[in-house]
């Protein structure tokens, strides 16, 4: 049981807030009661790095012979170091809540919020093909039921069905994965995925994240965007995520590898160039999960394990902080170093060891890709941070603690998960790799953003002129609105056909019709007999 | 007293009264509904072969009823399927009252309940076709009710479902009235051909399905989901009870070929041809089609795991295509024209009709957290072990299915249409308050009743459906 | 089984067929049927004793009964075609059928040890049946087209069936079709009861 302990204890909390927003009118002890939880919950996720708990199963779920199919439920390090990202994350998303209090906060959130925790929580500890799907289903459905209520336009509806039909279709596609997996290993779980499996596996993840084949998520919009809408926007790609460092060698067969990497090396580049060109951090939202999401399965095909762990990370907690960075004050700033510096890719950091092990699979021309994407990610990450947000005008002392410390515990996270997680452990032989990718990065944010004092146009200046044209152009490519518009023509195509066999079958003389394709079938069947 | 007295004399002539009373809704959907509940409750509780005591009186109920040296006949290990019958037929009867379903269901309904029962249990099988037969004539007054014209669907399901008779009467003397020969191969074959002919029309499948999305779109839905939720388990029931009587046919390889070729064309066909309704009455029809199908493909498993996958499915299925056609129903009795665009807005005007439609079409795709899902999952692994191609075909029927889903989702969740083309699309202007009125609280608590129960499957499989297996031990003889 | 008896009840059932097609005057198409139910029945006999051959005869005749007690308008039988053309078609259409069933008949005959005649009297049925379905839309005339189906299957299964409870269960079949033709006839008149 205590390996379910804190994602219960998320979800009895989540219901707990909500009772007592019936009991009690005000606010204060709410949040309190979430704040405390995710403290507590915290605490005790951090001592499973050391006193991990026994896994759960539940063998008899279905109670059918046959494949089984178990729920289980695993402490391990893979699990402990998306576990703990997913905590801090969410620990960040409740303390720096207060600051929220007069806008997008309200009982209904925390509750939402710590629900949703504990649903991710289940997700990435869940190991057996069961127990995975129905997390990644229940992550889809309560991500949908609020994008469903938030919803207010008819493109945005559009923009939700078209993001959540491929989220399904990607799990349709790890029951195959999973299917046919079994084959090779009875009692299937994670930790014994076939190579077989683990392709198929690859594309589920890939499409849930959005970058196999490539594909626009919806955008910002709605209620709500730094807290709940951040716990939402990170449960889909932290259960798809935990499945890269699971991925056995030879995933990718050799023959497709080269096509894989150039698509996903599109989709990195695409994502870093719009989130570093968004107009803020927020709706550069979706494009850094793709171009991290990116590098990430970049690493996972190469086979290099440990590298997508350490991209997920990053993909997972590194601009956590400045998602949830609202209000802005200059000193308030170098609470995102920690996070910045941790992403830099500089020997001794979670992203300068992530190269390290990327480059010890073997040097891929889609490295280069990532390294130019890498950096595209800190200069945005920069860019984003420097502009204006709301004045902490009516931050109570409390507040400023609470806001403060719940920004820079997301920050450390990522130092904390790598080093527990063994993702940095010491000086490689390609240091020099992250290196120049921190060293170019900030450089170029030297060169391009503004000190203190300079022009209104000198601020827009550099990134106004030829590299806004040069990404409306690759915008027009990549916002696949042509992709969509040949699909809808096939579509339309098929919908022709299939309505005048449906008139022939349907209308006059169907029933003789029908007799003609039983005598068809039935020689069909009678050949295959023979 | 015997068992068929209880579980078929007995509800038929009560459903005849029923019919006099047709007018009294409230009154006919309690007795009928009632008796199918008294009844499950019966099967499950009252022992049959032995003497019990009921306060003063010594009881024994036999389990069997002879007629003209034929029999009708019950045993202990009927009695979940008795509970399967019963008790789906009376929660499907207590929908009807709330959709408003047409007069005549509690009094056919639970008439169509005791014959399929006899079928089930006549002696010998060749019985069972005509019994069937009766069945099927039973349905057209409640598919076509008084004072609609008959649609071109029900006068197919009357000339498809009434062909398969002669091939199943056909089949029961080639195999039972002139004692089979195994060693026969031409002879084994043509009986396997006439009970596959024969079940191909019975079970509407691939290509004598046409009458199904027809069915769906013309009549009332929940008439229609009634039938199509019954007859095709019942016909799989009924196929499995023909071959316990042969059990060396399930593991010929030209049947497991032919049921895998049939389910794979249902499931994938069904799946494309949904992809591409505009009428969710027809969308309905496709769903139902492509059920059978993945029932076809689980029966197709040879070996007891994939009996196990079929007898699971049953009821998750079941519950699935009844909150489709309830939900159904309720658009319609708020006269919203059952079309894609008629539903525009639906999640925002009447949340818990259009949420129970949206989580019964996700329950039917596959997806997680919804009834259908441990049990196609389940079968879709078996489904691997068996054949990789198979597999891939039932996904890529889910696939397609899920198109659909998608299209009905961001319909419901778009703003609702402007109030004039509304109107517009309202055959009478009287309809214009209903359409208007929200929800009243039978409808949200029979929708709301329906997601929780999808959910429920869903999320705990094994408490609903770990005792269904038990409905094979009517047919020992199958492995 | 003589041909020489047969051979004339195949041509009374060829008659039939095709008047079926090309006649849509109720009282007509009831008397044709009449016709088709006592030819089945004379063949019927050949096989049966007289007692069980009747269940053919009346369970038939009291189909048309019920069938007839509620005559429909007359364009609830005639076919969607323009006059003319369409008896062509349906004329050229059942031509093709009998060219089917006589070079098929002799095959299914061997296959299945069914006496030539009465195969062939019963696909004449069966297929004329199924050509009435395929070609018509209103209920009275999918009702005949079953009816008539039916009677082709049970003069064939009267080579190997001979219970008498069968004979009468399929004659029910025959009147439950009957009764539920003549539902569908009215029903759109019926109060509305939904």
């Amino acid at each position: 049981m205590l390996t379910l302990l804190p994602a219960l204890l998320l979800l009895l909390s989540s219901v707990a807030v909500l009772v007592l927003r019936r009991v009690k009118s005000g606010f204060g002890i709410g949040w309190l009661v979430s704040a405390l939880t995710i403290l507590l919950v915290w605490g005790l996720v951090l001592s499973y790095r050391w006193l991990i708990p026994a896994p759960f199963v539940l063998d008899d779920w279905l109670k059918l012979n046959g494949p089984g199919l178990p729920l289980r439920f695993v402490w391990n390090p893979v699990s402990w170091t998306f576990a703990f990202a997913v905590i801090s994350l969410l620990f960040g998303v409740l303390w720096t809540t207060p600051a929220r209090f007069e806008s997008q906060s309200s009982p209904a959130t925390w509750s939402a919020n710590l629900a949703l925790g504990g649903v991710t929580l289940l997700a990435v500890i869940a190991s057996s093909p069961a127990a995975v799907l129905i997390f990644w289903g229940v992550i889809d459905f309560v991500e949908l039921g609020f994008m469903a209520l938030a919803q207010n336009s008819a493109r945005q509806s559009g923009e939700i069905v078209t993001a959540f039909f491929f989220r399904f279709l990607g799990l349709l596609l790890a029951v195959a994965a999973f299917a046919i997996g079994s084959l090779d290993t009875p009692n299937l779980t994670l930790e014994t995925l076939s190579p077989r499996a683990g392709m198929w596996l690859l594309g589920a993840v890939g499409l849930r994240l959005g970058v196999l084949p490539l594909h626009l998520p919806y955008r910002e919009e709605g209620t709500a965007r730094r807290g709940l809408g951040l716990t939402m926007r990170m449960a889909g790609p932290a259960a798809a995520l935990l499945m890269l460092p699971y991925l056995p060698a030879g995933t990718i067969p050799s023959g497709i590898q080269g096509l894989t990497l150039a698509l996903l090396s599109l989709a990195a580049l695409y994502g870093s160039s719009r989130w570093v060109l968004a107009k803020n951090e927020i709706e550069g939202r979706p494009f850094w999960l793709i171009a991290a999401a990116a590098a990430a399965v970049i690493a996972a095909v190469k086979g290099a394990v440990t590298a997508s762990l350490g991209w997920s990370l990053i993909l997972l907690i590194g601009a956590s902080p400045l998602f949830l960075f609202s209000h802005r004050e200059p000193l308030y700033r170098v609470f995102l170093l920690p996070a910045w510096i941790a992403m830099s890719g500089l020997p001794l950091t979670p992203a300068g060891s992530t190269w390290s092990f990327s480059l010890a699979a073997g040097f891929e021309f889609a490295d280069l890709v990532t390294a130019v994407a890498h950096t595209f990610l800190l200069v945005g990450f920069i860019r984003h941070s420097l502009s204006e947000g709301l004045p902490p005008v009516s931050f109570e002392p409390w507040m400023r603690f609470t806001y403060l410390t719940g920004i820079a515990l997301v920050g450390v996270t990522l130092w904390v998960d790598g080093l527990a997680s063994g993702l940095i452990t010491g000086f490689s032989p390609f240091w020099w790799a992250g290196t120049a990718v921190a060293v170019l990065a900030a450089g170029l944010s030297l060169a391009i953003f503004p000190r203190r004092g300079q022009t209104a146009e000198r601020k827009e200046a550099p990134l106004g002129g030829s590299i806004q044209t040069a990404a409306g152009f690759f915008n027009q490519i990549f916002s696949l609105s042509w992709v969509y518009a040949i699909l809808w023509g096939l579509y339309s195509i098929l919908s022709r056909i299939v309505l005048a066999f449906t008139a022939v079958l349907e209308g006059e003389g169907g029933v003789l019709w029908a007799v003609l394709l039983l005598a068809l079938l039935v020689s069909l069947l009678s050949g295959g007999g023979t | 007293m015997s068992a068929p007295l209880i579980w078929i004399l007995f509800p038929f002539l009560v459903s005849l009264g029923l019919i006099f009373l047709r007018r009294f809704q409230k009154l006919s959907y309690a007795i009928s509904a009632g008796l199918s509940f008294f009844l499950t409750l019966a099967a499950l509780m009252l022992p049959l072969q032995t003497v019990f005591r009921l306060g003063p009186l010594n009881l024994e109920i036999v389990s069997s009823l002879s007629y003209f040296g034929r029999q009708l006949s019950i045993t202990s290990a009927d009695r979940l399927i008795l509970v399967l019958i019963y008790s789906s037929g009376g929660f499907l009867l207590l929908g009807g009252w709330v959709s408003r379903a047409p007069r005549l269901l509690p009094s056919l309904g639970l008439m169509l309940l005791s014959v399929l029962v006899a079928a089930l249990s006549v002696q010998p099988f060749l019985y069972a076709a005509l019994l069937v037969e009766l069945a099927v004539l039973i349905c057209v007054p409640l598919l076509s009710p008084p004072g609609e014209k008959p649609g071109q669907g029900t006068l197919r399901f009357l000339i498809f479902l009434t062909l398969g008779l002669p091939f199943i009467l056909f089949a029961g003397w080639a195999l039972g009235g002139t004692g089979l020969n195994l060693t026969d191969t031409r002879q084994v074959n043509q009986a396997l051909f006439l009970l596959g002919v024969g079940f191909l029309f019975w079970l509407a499948v691939f290509p004598f399905y046409t009458w199904i999305p027809m069915l769906s779109s013309e009549t009332h839905p929940y008439s229609a989901g009634y039938v199509l939720n019954l007859l095709p388990p019942i016909m799989l029931l009924l196929l499995l009870d023909f071959l316990g009587s042969f059990p060396f046919m399930r593991g010929l390889p030209a049947f497991i070929a032919a049921l895998r070729l049939v389910g794979v064309l249902m499931v994938l066909t069904g799946g494309i041809w949904a992809a591409f309704q505009e009428n969710l009455g027809r969308l309905f029809g496709y769903a139902v089609i492509m059920e059978t199908g993945y029932l076809l493909l689980a029966f197709s498993v040879p070996n007891a795991a994939g009996l196990e996958a079929f007898s699971a499915a049953l009821i998750p299925r079941m519950v699935s295509l009844a909150v489709f056609s309830l939900a159904l129903s309720l658009l319609r009795q708020a006269r919203i024209p059952l079309t894609l665009t008629g539903i525009r807005g639906c999640l925002k005007t009447r949340p818990f009709t259009s949420g129970a439609l949206v989580a019964a079409l996700l329950s039917l795709v596959g997806l997680p957290l919804f009834s259908v899902f441990p049990v196609r999952i389940n079968l879709i692994f078996l489904l691997a072990g068996e054949s990789i191609p198979v597999m891939a075909a039932s996904l890529a029927g889910m696939a397609a299915l899920l198109v659909t889903v998608v299209r009905v989702l961001d319909s419901a969740l778009r703003a609702p249409q402007p109030q004039k083309d509304r109107d517009e699309q309202l055959e009478n202007p009287a309809d214009l308050d209903s359409a208007q009125k929200p929800e009243n609280w039978q409808e949200i608590l029979f929708a709301s009743g329906g997601i929780l129960i999808l959910v429920m499957m869903g999320l705990f499989p094994g408490l609903f459906l770990g005792g269904l297996p038990g409905i094979l031990s009517a047919f020992p003889l199958l492995k | 089984m003589d041909s020489w008896f047969t051979l004339p009840l195949i041509g009374l059932l060829m008659v039939s067929n095709l008047s079926l097609l090309v006649v849509n005057d109720w009282r007509r198409l009831m008397v044709i049927l009449a016709v088709q139910y006592l030819v089945v029945f004379s063949l019927v006999l050949s096989l049966w004793p007289l007692g069980m051959a009747a269940i053919k005869l009346i369970g038939g005749w009291m189909s048309l009964a019920v069938l007839a007690a509620h005559p429909p308008q007359p364009e609830a039988l005639s076919a969607n075609q323009p006059p003319r053309w369409g008896t062509v078609v349906r004329v050229l259409a059942l031509g093709l059928i009998w060219l089917v069933v006589f070079s098929i008949s002799p095959m299914l005959s061997d296959a299945t040890f069914i006496p030539w005649p009465m195969m062939t009297a019963g696909m004449l049925l069966v297929w004329s049946g199924l050509l009435q379905l395929g070609i018509y839309r209103q209920p009275i005339r999918v009702i005949i087209g079953l009816l008539t189906l039916l009677s082709g299957f049970e003069i064939i299964y009267a080579v190997v069936e001979f219970s008498l409870l069968v004979a009468g269960l399929l004659a029910a079949v025959n009147l439950g079709l009957a009764f539920i033709g003549s539902y569908l006839l009215t029903a759109s008149e019926m109060e509305d009861q939904t």
